[in-house]
């Protein structure tokens, strides 16, 4: 018998080497580039951007510098460019900021939103329809009920890009063309978190008025969000404060993290497409798998793949692979273990949905640890199987 | 002289006979580690009442941290002065200036009626106790204008206590009465993570009894987060209790076991079965004389007095169930009280969840019960768990 302790940072430390991530989906370690502008920022130039003296100027040139920056990722004005706290703010201000209250006028959305967008939603409910789409079983957006659904009285269209437990890419271009054929006054918002810089994206040929980014999802802090506004005047204000960030975002800027953003989405564009051999080799690997289903769709976004297990439950098979410092999600990290909505909207089978895991992966991950991680993941699975089969 | 005390009256542990000393004294000890983060200059005692002498700033602090302390009936924040019917009236009339001050800071200054009660435990004070109190609300009807006598339902008691020396005081804050921690033996509490356990040992704890707690987990089959919950549980209950030893087991051999074995129905009473087989053995070897449980009759399934009665079988010591008549609201009170209600709430899955059966046996017979039992390799899951133990000390 041992005296046990639950805080041992340094146990936890030395643990680190040998571990294998694919929880990717729900954050991204910081990437040291990022830590080192973060930390020259805070040393060197924690001025207020607002201020008129020069310390404050400088902070300021890194901010506009920053805005820049993802203002060319995007192909896209820096005036286009609201930097948020957190992809949930920039989601929010595109949803509040844009309905006006009638009772004779329509939202349309999702029924796969995460729930930044789908709360939202929820809220306006009372003082406008809400129409969802149908979506099919990989969650891609029934075209034809988008035509249905849209029509003149539609204010604001929301779908998101990459669908966060199960990767489905939307078809944003067609998408965008149906939205303006039928109502070129409708707005179309695009919760981009787990697409940004992750797959490709066309603003001007998709007609998006926002786009929502998250910067932990790509190797940057949590705490800051941006938000593209293709015409950032027809937004109204959620927060009523000191007029920074175009009135849209006020409160002092956080200028590191900015910094932050920028530098972690440059370097995730630059490796976009480091994923796609792992992805194909995760797959492979999980197809010798038995009983394990592929849920997301095969051309989804390769940084996402969600898999049914029958005969198991997610979680515990996550508390098995911990125990080898291997690290997954069951469905969205956001809603722990409550049922997911996307799995229910998509109608994954009663057989494998408690045992829904999703392995999500970044440009940093290795085929070494693919093939490593599917090892064990089989074991585990064979472990728990005996276990919960009984006689 | 006046000076601002602490008093600390005791209720039952004063009446027995000659174990009142030892009583006494571990009390004395308890208020000591309550109050051991406060600077206390001395404590003293006067026919029956211990008294604390501080910083007054600190009073209500203390007071918050006294009142916890078992076999303390109520504390008061006195003023204590010399015995003579003057000095008497003086800190009487200052005690209820204050009371009066406070109740106006709270919005409410109308007229009050009140009454003085006198204790006098010297009987060789030269006046009766009615003939004082009568003197003092005397005095104080002069002192103070807007007040009024009502011997029979007055809003305000200003009591004084004779001794060897005078205290008078307003307020008397209850505590929790019971016994003084430790003087009535060790048991250990089978710690589940839900409402009711942390209850059930807080009333045990109240009779003197010291604790451990036993904690049954299936990790990886549980998380981590739901052992940490056990830990916080334990942490937020030795508030009140005291340190303890928490003992972690891991279940999940036993649950393998009867999964594989055993009928699905009868899961949750052979696996209490085994989590009483357990605690016996930790209860020898860690020295604790019986065993505290949450039960509470037809709870849930296994809370019959059939599956009572067989699980009680399995157990070699005493099992304690402090709240098996209690209603739930009742427990939630208390569960509030001593704060262990917000963890135990949170919405993680202990280990009976996970294997609970979907239809399970509520009447279980002893006979069966055996029969089952005769598949499993009890000694053998009994060592497994015994040294799958991780021991946590809390404080």
């Amino acid at each position: 018998m041992y005296v046990y302790s639950l805080r041992r940072p340094e146990v936890r430390e030395a643990r680190k080497e040998t571990m294998i991530y694919f929880d990717n989906a729900a954050t991204t370690p910081v990437r040291p580039e990022v830590i080192d502008v973060i930390e020259s920022c805070l040393r060197d130039d924690w001025g207020n951007p607002n201020s008129l003296h020069r310390k404050g100027h400088q902070a300021q040139k890194r901010l506009d510098e920053a805005r820049a920056v993802v203002a060319s990722l995007l192909g896209a004005k820096p005036t286009q460019i609201v930097f948020t706290s957190c992809a949930t703010e920039s989601n929010n201000i595109a949803i509040f900021g844009t309905i006006k209250p009638r009772r004779d006028a329509n939202v349309v959305t999702t029924p796969i939103e995460h729930e930044s967008v789908h709360g939202p939603m929820q809220k306006m409910k009372k003082d406008i329809e809400v129409r969802e789409l149908r979506v099919d079983r990989y969650g891609y957006v029934d075209l034809a009920d988008l035509e249905r659904k849209v029509d003149a009285n539609t204010q604001l269209v929301s779908i998101m890009h990459v669908n966060n437990e199960i990767g489905t890419i939307q078809d944003l271009v067609k998408i965008g063309k149906i939205v303006k054929r039928i109502n070129p006054r409708a707005m179309f918002h695009v919760d981009g978190v787990q697409g940004f810089c992750k797959v490709p994206l066309d603003l001007n040929a998709e007609k998006i008025d926002y786009y929502a980014m998250s910067a932990h999802k790509i190797g940057g802090p949590k705490g800051v969000g941006a938000l593209y506004a293709r015409d950032q005047k027809k937004l109204e204000p959620i927060l009523i404060g000191g007029g920074q960030e175009f009135g849209i975002s006020p409160g002092t800027q956080n200028v590191a993290y900015s910094c932050a953003f920028a530098k972690a989405a440059t370097l995730q564009k630059d490796e976009m497409g480091r994923v796609d051999d792992l992805r194909k080799a995760l797959v492979a690997d999980i197809e010798q798998i038995d009983g394990a289903h592929l849920i997301s769709p095969e051309d989804s976004s390769p940084y996402i793949t969600s898999v049914g297990i029958e005969g198991i439950k997610g979680e515990i098979l996550l508390h098995y692979m911990e125990q080898s410092e291997m690290y997954l999600s069951t469905g969205s990290a956001c809603s722990g273990s409550a049922e997911s909505h996307v799995l229910k909207a998509i109608g994954v089978p009663d057989s494998y949905r408690d045992g829904t895991i999703r392995l999500s992966l970044q440009t940093y991950n290795t085929i070494e640890e693919v093939h490593a991680f599917t090892k064990v993941l089989k074991e585990n699975i064979d472990t728990i199987r005996s276990i919960i089969g009984g006689r | 002289m006046e000076q601002w005390v602490i008093s600390i009256s005791f209720g039952e542990l004063t009446l027995k006979g000659n174990n009142r000393k030892s009583f006494e004294d571990k009390a004395r000890r308890q208020i000591r580690k309550a109050t051991r983060d406060f600077e206390i200059d001395r404590i003293f005692q006067q026919q029956g009442k211990v008294y604390l002498v501080g910083n007054p700033d600190d009073y209500d602090a203390i007071i918050a941290r006294v009142k916890r302390v078992f076999g303390i009936v109520y504390v008061s924040k006195c003023l204590q002065t010399d015995k003579d019917l003057r000095a008497m009236s003086k800190a009487a009339i200052t005690v209820m200036q204050e009371k009066l001050q406070s109740l106006k800071e709270a919005g409410d200054d109308a007229n009050r009626t009140f009454r003085v009660t006198v204790k006098r435990t010297d009987k060789n004070f030269p006046m009766t106790s009615t003939e004082a109190a009568a003197e003092i609300g005397g005095d104080i009807l002069e002192a103070i204008p807007g007040l009024t006598v009502d011997v029979r339902n007055p809003e305000i008691t200003i009591w004084v206590d004779i001794k060897d020396h005078a205290f008078a005081y307003v307020d008397r804050i209850p505590g929790y009465g019971g016994l003084p921690m430790g003087s009535g033996g060790r048991g250990l509490v089978l710690l589940s993570g839900g409402i009711d356990s942390p209850v059930a040992g807080f009333e045990i704890a109240k009779r003197g009894v010291e604790l451990g707690c036993v904690h049954f987990h299936s990790y990886p089959f549980t998380s981590e987060r739901a052992k940490e919950k056990a830990v916080r549980l334990a942490e937020q209950m030795s508030e009140f209790v005291g340190p303890m030893a928490l003992y972690m087991v891991n279940l999940l051999p036993v649950y393998t076991a009867i999964r594989k074995n055993c009928k699905e129905r009868n899961t949750t009473i052979l696996s209490r079965r085994m989590m009483m087989r357990i605690a016996d053995q930790i209860a020898d070897k860690y020295d604790y004389h019986a065993m505290i449980t949450g039960e509470s009759l037809g709870q849930v399934a296994s809370q019959t007095i059939q599956g009572i009665g067989v699980v009680n079988d399995a157990s070699k010591h005493p099992i304690l169930r402090p709240l098996i008549a209690m209603d739930k609201t009742h427990i939630i009170e208390i569960a509030r009280e001593i704060e262990t209600y917000e963890i135990s709430i949170e919405p993680f899955d202990d280990c009976c969840s996970i294997f609970a059966p979907d239809r399970p046996n509520t009447k279980p017979r002893l006979y069966d019960m055996e029969r089952e039992e005769e598949n499993l390799d009890i000694e053998a899951l009994v060592e497994e768990a015994m040294a799958s133990i991780e021991l946590i000390k809390i404080n």
